[in-house]
């Protein structure tokens, strides 16, 4: 099977900054299909895969065909072909992608001379003598074409139609990923770098879809102006919660990130470096997509794994450009006082050890109603006196009418002053009613409250 | 939009004893909305968990995939509870809630009750206007399924229109809480309502105040308690300064009381930054 990349058409290479050169999209075509079978190999421009060994691995030549064509579709437009020799199939990839319905290899003699690169070079002797196609040149006399046009040309067509075997150069993966771009201009502002990453990060999940692996780390480096600044280079580590290899994601991130970075000087060069490597297995390899009777998602493996990924993806985001910190999930402890039950953490750190942890933070829910809403700090109520003049109750937007208590919580006084979890709590919580803003929980201090009139704490709404 | 709130209008004023002397062939019958009906919603509907609520809303239940809007004075009145039930389906049916925003602090342990794991809520604390409606189109774009509550005091129409176009590729639930002032003026959203506390013990207040269907006046009801707080008002020991003669309209502004003596006044209302009212 031979794919030929098509290079993209000189507006857009114009356009982007990170106009690709033709080897390298080979090669990065090539690393790709590693994942399909070891025996890759750049032949010319193009690139050539054994598949023999993969068709019963894959389900049959249609199904390998496919996967194939979608994954070299996604890096770049490709013409294909398939034959029993790698210059067979190149020279009908070449000829406009030939899938005749002839036996293998009536379909080679109507290909015009320019398909096979050695013949191509004889192309103006071998038309004089009538030759417009290959199939008019194995028609000559062997002896006097090897005599008159030297050995390569029949060379080639033998290989070509499979009576000399081809030596072929297999393609391998480098062990490390690492690359460097010479920027076509300066670059003076970070989000722009991102752009420029755009075609490395490409490039860096084709590597990574050949060894089915995902990336959970990796490290742009840039190089500023040598004349201009004194600081050479600065650099920036992107980390990932979960591996991932799908290059539009790693740019979404990469943008993100780059978007809180001023750059010292203008850059001139880049270069983009996989640090944490992880197993990654491919997802298109169900054979029935989990879609349930209303197309929707089903708790079936297969999209829960897509939903965990595109969960973790969205925090990833998320937390890339409001901060990590602003992107909170929750921890529970088992604690009486409100304020230690739970802690409100990274949610990014939280995905990371989640898959270790799940089971430690099982806490089962309170016996009792707790409040949905908390406020960031007990908030101190007032006194009012009702109409009647002998009764004091704490308002809040209004008079509050007490319904149930005291629910008595105290505890934290065991730990030193001074420590993590140093809140002495001890207080007499209520149900309390408010005509305006609802059920409320409202507690009074039992110790010396802040505000000397009153010891009545408003803490929780629910809602 | 004038248009089509007049149309509802005068189908709703119309006798409703009509339509059946108009027999249709049923393929017929199934293409043609009349105005007394609800209008079955394009795609599909996840329930709402509250009987009464299911019945007034299109199709009977929370539009997937599209914006509702929920109204409230100020916050903390009975949201949780008008959600609940669906949030609660929606976590066991593997989904995620998203909250942008919101007043205060979640209690996840109250949430747990709710239904909801601790690792499927997630809170994107910010207060820039801005940074929340990134952060909600972004939970609408992820391919997960999810419930997006977005607290969005300030958003003006155009933005609620972006929100709902974006809604429409979400798979799950999105609901923007926004203040009644925004009431009167004109949104993309297809279904918004009013949440309102009546008198204790506090029946909750469901004005439908657009839905695709006749305009319904009367608000529908809700139980606002949690299942909880009844054992807890049965086994309490009587409380000490329960008053028996607070009168059943509070003014919302209490009288200044002097506690400690003639002329210490206090602040009747606590400080304005912590009620969260909406502005």
């Amino acid at each position: 099977m031979a794919l030929v990349p098509q290079p993209l058409p000189s507006l857009l290479t114009e356009r982007a900054p990170h106009g690709i050169d033709p080897t390298d999209l080979a090669r990065h075509l090539g690393w790709q299909c590693l994942r399909f079978t070891p025996r890759v190999a750049l032949l010319e421009e193009a690139v050539v895969l054994e598949v023999r060994a993969s068709l019963r691995l894959f389900g049959g030549w249609p199904r390998l065909r496919d996967q194939v064509l979608a994954q070299a579709h996604a890096l770049c437009a490709c013409l294909w072909a398939d034959a029993p020799t790698a210059r067979g199939a190149l020279a009908l990839a070449r000829a406009g992608g030939v899938h005749a319905e002839q036996p293998w290899p009536r379909p080679l003699d109507a290909l015009p001379l320019e398909v096979l690169s050695a013949v191509a070079a004889q192309a103006h002797t071998l038309s004089r003598l009538g030759c417009r196609t290959l199939g008019d040149v194995r028609k000559l006399p062997r002896g006097g074409l090897s005599r008159r046009l030297g050995s390569a040309v029949l060379q080639e067509l033998d290989q070509t139609w499979g009576h000399l075997p081809e030596a072929l150069d297999w393609l391998s993966l480098p062990p490390r990923f690492d690359q460097r771009l010479t920027l076509p201009w300066r670059v003076e502002t970070a989000p722009d770098l991102a752009q420029a990453a755009a075609g490395m990060l490409t490039a860096l999940c084709a590597w990574l879809a050949g060894q089915q692996a995902g990336v959970l780390s990796f490290v742009l480096h840039w190089y500023h102006d040598a004349i201009r600044h004194q600081r050479r280079q600065g650099q920036h580590v992107v980390r990932l919660a979960h591996p991932s290899r799908d290059p539009a994601h790693l740019l979404r991130l990469l943008r993100e990130h780059l978007a809180h970075i001023t750059l010292d000087a203008p850059v001139e060069d880049l270069r983009l470096e996989a640090q944490d490597i992880v197993d990654l297995a491919h997802d298109d390899g169900a054979l029935f997509p989990d879609m349930g009777p209303m197309g929707m998602s089903e708790p079936g493996a297969q999209a829960q794994r897509q939903q965990r990924e595109a969960w973790s993806a969205l925090l990833e985001q998320l937390s890339a450009r409001l901060g990590a910190d602003q992107v909170r999930q929750a921890q529970l402890r088992a604690d009486p006082r409100l304020e230690c039950a739970q802690q409100w953490r990274p949610a990014v750190a939280l995905l990371t050890q989640a898959s270790s942890q799940r089971g430690k933070t099982a806490v089962s829910p309170p016996p009792w109603p707790w409040p949905t809403w908390l406020l960031p700090e007990p908030l101190p109520l007032p006194l009012v006196t009702l109409p009647g003049g002998w009764q004091e109750v704490p308002a809040y937007q209004g008079p509050l009418r007490l319904l149930a208590g005291p629910h008595r919580i105290e505890a934290g006084w065991w730990w030193e002053p001074d420590g993590r979890d140093a809140l002495h709590v001890a207080r007499d919580y209520y149900l309390a009613s408010s005509a305006q803003a609802g059920l409320l929980w409202v507690f009074r201090t039992r110790q010396l409250p802040t505000d000397p009139r009153s010891p009545w704490y408003l803490h929780g709404i629910f809602a | 939009m004038m248009l089509y709130i007049n149309t509802v209008f005068m189908m709703s004023e119309a006798p409703s004893s009509t339509p059946d002397t108009l027999a249709l062939p049923s393929h017929l019958a199934a293409a043609v909305w009349r105005g007394q009906h609800t209008v079955m919603p394009p795609s599909r509907i996840w329930c709402s968990g509250h009987a009464a609520l299911d019945a007034e809303l299109p199709g009977g239940g929370w539009p997937w995939g599209s914006l509702t809007e929920v109204l409230q004075a100020q916050a903390g009145l009975g949201e949780w509870r008008l959600l609940g039930p669906a949030l609660r389906a929606m976590a066991a049916a593997g989904g995620r809630v998203v909250l942008v925003g919101p007043p205060w602090v979640p209690c996840m342990p109250a949430l747990q009750s709710l239904g909801l794991a601790p690792d499927q809520l997630v809170w994107v604390a910010t207060d820039d206007m801005a940074q929340r409606l990134w952060a909600t189109e972004q939970a609408l774009k992820a391919p997960c399924q999810s419930a997006v509550l977005a607290w969005l005091p300030q958003a003006r129409a155009p933005q609620i229109r972006r929100l709902h176009a974006h809604a429409a590729q979400h798979a799950g639930l999105l609901f923007a809480f926004r203040p009644v002032s925004a009431a009167a003026q004109p949104s993309a959203a297809p279904l918004r309502l009013t949440l309102e506390l009546a008198e204790a013990p506090h029946p909750l207040l469901v004005h439908l105040i657009k839905r695709r269907g006749p305009l319904r006046e009367a608000p529908v009801q809700l139980a606002y308690w949690p299942e909880g707080v009844w054992p807890l008002l049965a086994h309490a020991p009587p409380v000490r300064n329960l008053p028996s003669l607070v009168p059943n309209r509070i003014p919302a502004r209490a009288p200044d009381v002097a506690l400690d003596g003639p002329g210490a006044p206090t602040p009747a209302q606590p400080p304005d930054r912590t009620r969260a009212t909406w502005h």
